[in-house]
């Protein structure tokens, strides 16, 4: 995996603690998303779940980084207007963001902050009181019209769908919705409501990604721990 | 209520076999201790007599068994079982040994029937938390027996055919036990386990929400904190299998 020079916390898929299967769950999940999108044009999509702490800010930063590794011109927004987490997990400022760019108050280029040669950033900024208004905004569509001209893919870190509407507001102007669940954790009833929202405001759901798998069940080869290697004998399960 | 097949009820139990076994061995060495150090431990004393109609064993004049009496004897088996029940006996029997226990106390402890319904014989047994006491009282009772029966139904002769000379422990059965409650906490803990399982209302697996929702799953990342950490590095940049 390429050394990014990236400020992240322990479990980002750049940091050297994060296991090897933790790491190639994500490059799945790239792979599998880019078939999901269209397969022209540049893509957007937004990333949230059916109720907090799901995972899904770790999870879309993860995304954006597994994308940016491809080579790939990334933009990842925390459109999470009211319990942004994005700068937090990125160890970055969070005095200017796309609350800012909507209340035209700062320009896009003042607000965007690079985390490395492919993956840019753009925090929410300052919380507004009125983060729904915002979202539904036409200036978010203009601002996502004109991303799309410079990013291949714009990736949405938004708010749990069955706590309040934004994600509903937000994700018909991308390419669709990426659902986050907790294994062991999402009711079925949540996620069944979160779809059922989903269907009810048209909104494409590209797939979903299952956090917190258990990993002990045995796959094909065996783990062994090395200190440093260029080989590795690996033991996984998808 | 979630529906569970039978392979994901063998599933759950299977996933959990830990625990069924802690609980069955947990329920069947409480049984044991219980069986062994608490409960107060009955004996039971057993003797029989032989009931006939007196002419069966003193009219025969030539010896001979006569059908007529055979068939007299065993009728009169059932009704001298209920006099052997009734309370009379049991107040000679308690003042026989001293008026240690009631009458009422005695019948209680008491179990009197025939053997089969083709047989002469009656089966006497006493409980009692005294090996000895209970033997004594069975042999006081059955010596009771004859003149007691005489004087309630003359015809009727009844011989004592086999005293106790020993009680055998009835209560507790130490071994069954520990095997039967063993077992039982162990079925009680695989419906628990199903019970939990049905109403566990969250996404167990990337297979149960497949199954459950119909929706394409992008990918399943590994708990964190329960994988296992490996530190490799790449100087090549390349990734290497085997070895």
């Amino acid at each position: 995996m390429d050394n990014q020079n990236i400020q992240t916390s322990e479990n980002k898929i750049t940091s050297k603690k994060v296991p090897f299967a933790v790491v190639e769950a994500y490059k799945t999940i790239r792979t599998n998303l880019s078939f999901s999108l269209p397969a022209t044009g540049n893509k957007s999509f937004v990333i949230s779940s059916s109720v907090p702490s799901e995972g899904k800010s770790t999870t879309a930063v993860n995304v954006a980084v597994a994308f940016s590794q491809l080579g790939k011109d990334v933009l990842l927004i925390d459109a999470d207007l009211r319990r942004p987490s994005i700068h937090k997990k990125l160890k970055l400022v969070n005095t200017k963001g796309l609350y800012s760019i909507l209340s035209a108050s700062c320009a896009f280029d003042d607000c965007v902050q690079k985390v490395s040669k492919n993956l840019d950033v753009l925090t929410s900024g300052p919380l507004p009181s009125n983060p729904i208004e915002l979202i539904e905004s036409p200036a978010l569509a203009d601002l996502l019209e004109k991303l799309k001209e410079h990013y291949e893919y714009i990736i949405f870190d938004s708010t749990p769908i069955n706590i309040v509407s934004d994600v509903i507001s937000l994700a018909p102007k991308t390419d669709g919705l990426v659902l986050v669940v907790k294994e062991g954790s999402t009711r079925k009833d949540d996620v069944r409501r979160a779809l059922a929202a989903c269907k009810f405001a048209n909104i494409r759901v590209l797939g979903t990604i299952i956090n917190d798998v258990n990993s002990k069940n045995s796959g094909k080869y065996a783990y062994r721990k090395y200190r440093s290697a260029y080989r590795y004998k690996y033991q996984y399960k998808y | 209520m979630n529906e569970i097949s039978l392979s994901s009820i063998i599933s759950i139990i299977l996933h959990r076999i830990w625990l069924v076994i802690i609980v069955a061995v947990l329920c069947a060495a409480l049984a044991f201790g219980y069986c062994k150090y608490v409960a107060t431990p009955v004996y039971s004393a057993r003797a029989s007599i032989l009931i006939t109609n007196g002419g069966l064993i003193t009219d025969n004049r030539d010896d001979s068994i006569q059908t007529n009496d055979l068939s007299a004897s065993i009728y009169l088996v059932d009704t001298c079982v209920d006099i052997l029940k009734s309370q009379g006996i049991y107040q000679n029997l308690s003042a026989a040994i001293g008026e240690k226990y009631s009458f009422s106390q005695l019948k209680g402890a008491f179990s009197i029937s025939k053997r089969n319904d083709e047989n002469l014989f009656i089966d006497i047994s006493f409980k009692s938390t005294n090996p000895e006491e209970a033997m004594l009282i069975v042999n006081t009772f059955t010596q009771l027996c004859p003149d007691y029966m005489a004087d309630k139904l003359p015809p009727v002769t009844v011989e004592v055919m086999d005293k106790a000379y020993g009680s055998s422990m009835v209560y507790p059965s130490t071994i069954s036990s520990t095997f039967i409650i063993g077992f039982l906490g162990a079925v009680a803990t695989c419906l628990l386990l199903v019970l939990f399982a049905s109403l566990d209302q969250t996404i167990k697996s990337e297979e149960d929400f497949v199954e459950t929702f119909a929706i394409p799953v992008l990918g399943a990342v590994p708990d964190f904190d329960n994988s296992p950490t490996y530190a490799y590095r790449a100087k090549t940049g390349s990734i290497s299998t085997g070895g």
